[in-house]
């Protein structure tokens, strides 16, 4: 196969080692060998059956999103990740919770406690995710420490959360988002908010960050929202990105791997399609090799990233990319005798990340979309000098399905 | 066999440098505020280590979990004195989104001012928080170093490409200039 010839459509593979920490598009949290259930050890901790019920706050987030308004900014937000056509997930905004959450009732107990109102707790699984409307950055400022919750820092405290509570059958249990009313008192100020709240909802689905692109401009439509940090400047964010508040193709195929559209749960997701079999899925695992060429010890970290090929232009699409990081789903740091077995507030570094070996050069690209949706084409290796080192690989696929990869470095 | 390690160990070397030249010249600023916006908002500021974190679980249902970090303060800017042992509480739901001490790591750090609840975290997320290596110097990349507006600090030979190591001392001075 010569490495000048193209099929009609195409996704190049590119290898990128570097000694920066690695982020790919995937899931944020991966069951691990403790506290998990055995059954789901190495598995993507999501919601249950990818439906996710929320209550708002009874208050204003801002004169310009009073109550209603700010329910219908959040359930907005929620579609952008919801209404991708291969992911099997819903946000159900089943009501209010019991209070105004404010300054009022965060408060600072005579025994040194802090008390919020119940339903905003990790504890309360039965109100699965709260959303707050601080509407003069009270709550912020409680939690963050004073002047957080100002309009000054809005770049950074506009919309926080945190997802607090697992469940052994590796589910998350509930999760709290703020979204600070002072970042949002103009309606010029809102398509920033929205930018920041549905990358904050794709981590309360379940996303971890992604440097996909790492040298993103202004005419790369392809920008992942996950990425981990943005740019200064980007005020308003439209000022960098191109519809900052849309998901791209790596955020659609992270979720599509969180939550697969399958034919047993295509009935709960009407409308929906078959995520394998609309979508290209490949996976493998990148191996050293041994001094007979043998593929030996799994590589765990590297950054395998896809491009689609554009059959015009026949160059690699920035538009049109998507990564994973091998292993990913593979434990980090497990922890020895020397520096012991629990992180620093005594949790078991084994909580998250599997200890299987199989997993530890693994890396899956599934949920690609080919853009005209013909669903075939094929893979090659990049012919660059940056990856002369990675022996050439390329496999057929065909209707969205791919044999196994082994990508072997040399 | 020993041969072609090397290569790979010097090529992926070479290209790491080489992409991570390429992020900082072409990405735009990340998003940092200057010193004057970090030391302005900041209750405390200091350099020091971290002594210990523990969580301190919620007793009953309607309290929260905090985690609390115990630091020797080595320099002190603003709100702590030097050599002080300083303990702070952070809300424990940062933790899950990563932001972590652990023990024995020196930083320099923007806090802001203690809520009302006693509870504070670094000043802009990560943008108030820099970690200090042994030799108690700061590794900035270009893009984070210019953002802050700090002048010309001087610049290690030994720093990784596009970056600039700075002695803690001098980020300090830079910092009550700031303030003044």
């Amino acid at each position: 196969m010569s490495q000048r010839s193209l099929r009609v459509l195409g996704i190049v593979l590119i290898l990128v080692s570097t000694y920066r920490p690695l982020y790919a598009g995937g899931p944020a949290y991966v069951a691990g060998s403790s506290f998990f259930d055995p059954g789901v050890k190495g598995t993507p901790i999501t919601w249950g059956q990818g439906l996710l019920t929320y209550y708002t706050d009874q208050g204003d987030l801002s004169p310009v999103l009073t109550g209603p308004a700010a329910d219908a900014f959040v359930a907005d937000a929620f579609t952008r990740w919801t209404s991708i056509p291969t992911v099997a997930v819903a946000a159900t905004r089943v009501g209010q919770l019991s209070e105004d959450v404010s300054g009022a009732n965060v408060f600072l107990n005579a025994d040194g406690t802090i008390s919020m109102p119940p339903d905003t707790l990790a504890t309360n699984t039965a109100e699965p995710l709260a959303v707050v409307y601080d509407r003069d950055g009270q709550v912020t400022s409680a939690l963050l420490g004073q002047g957080a919750g100002s309009a000054d820092p809005c770049f950074t405290n506009a919309v926080f959360a945190g997802t607090d509570n697992f469940s052994t059958d590796g589910h998350f249990t509930h999760a709290l988002v703020v979204l600070n009313g002072n970042c949002a008192s103009t309606s010029t100020q809102l398509p920033d908010v929205k930018y920041r709240l549905v990358r904050v909802l794709g981590r309360i689905l379940g996303l971890g960050w992604s440097q996909t692109t790492l040298n993103p401009s202004a005419q790369d439509l392809g920008f992942t929202i996950m990425h981990a940090s943005d740019a200064v400047g980007c005020v308003p964010i439209t000022k960098c990105y191109t519809s900052p508040d849309v998901p791209k193709m790596d955020d659609r195929a992270a979720l599509t791997r969180l939550y697969p559209v399958t034919s047993q749960n295509l009935s709960s997701f009407p409308g929906k399609q078959i995520s394998v079999n609309n979508t290209v899925n490949f996976h493998g695992s990148v191996r050293f090799v041994d001094g007979n060429g043998q593929p030996a010890q799994p590589m765990q970290g590297v950054n395998v990233v896809a491009r689609w090929i554009d059959p015009v232009t026949a160059s690699a699409s920035s538009t049109f990319v998507a990564s994973s990081v091998s292993g990913y789903l593979f434990r980090g740091n497990a922890g020895n005798p020397v520096t012991g077995f629990v992180d620093t507030l005594g949790q078991p570094l084994d909580r998250f990340g599997s200890d299987d070996p199989t997993l530890e050069g693994y890396f899956e690209l599934s949920g690609l979309v080919i853009p005209d949706g013909s669903g075939q084409g094929s893979f090659r290796s990049r012919s660059r000098r940056s990856i002369r080192y990675f022996r050439k690989l390329w496999a057929l696929i065909s209707h969205g399905k791919c044999s196994l990869l082994e990508l072997r470095v040399l | 066999m020993h041969l072609r390690l090397c290569r790979l160990s010097l090529f992926l070397f070479f290209s790491a440098h080489w992409l991570s030249a390429i992020i900082i010249k072409t990405q735009p600023a990340p998003s940092i505020p200057t010193l004057q916006q970090l030391t302005r908002r900041a209750g405390y500021i200091f350099s020091g280590t971290v002594l210990s974190v523990e969580r301190v679980q919620s007793k009953a249902q309607n309290e929260i979990a905090t985690v609390r970090i115990t630091f020797r303060v080595d320099q002190a800017v603003r709100g702590v004195s030097s050599r002080q042992i300083f303990t702070i509480h952070e809300w424990a739901g940062l933790w899950e989104s990563g932001d972590r001490y652990r023990k024995g790591e020196k930083l320099l750090l923007f806090l802001y001012q203690s809520s009302k609840l006693g509870l504070t975290s670094p000043v802009n997320g990560a943008c108030g928080r820099f970690k200090l290596d042994s030799s108690d110097k700061i590794l900035l990349n270009a893009t984070r170093l210019a953002a802050l507006q700090i002048g010309l600090p001087v610049s290690n030979p030994a720093a990784p490409s596009g970056t600039t190591s700075i002695p803690s001392r001098d980020l300090v001075r830079a910092i009550r200039r700031a303030g003044d």
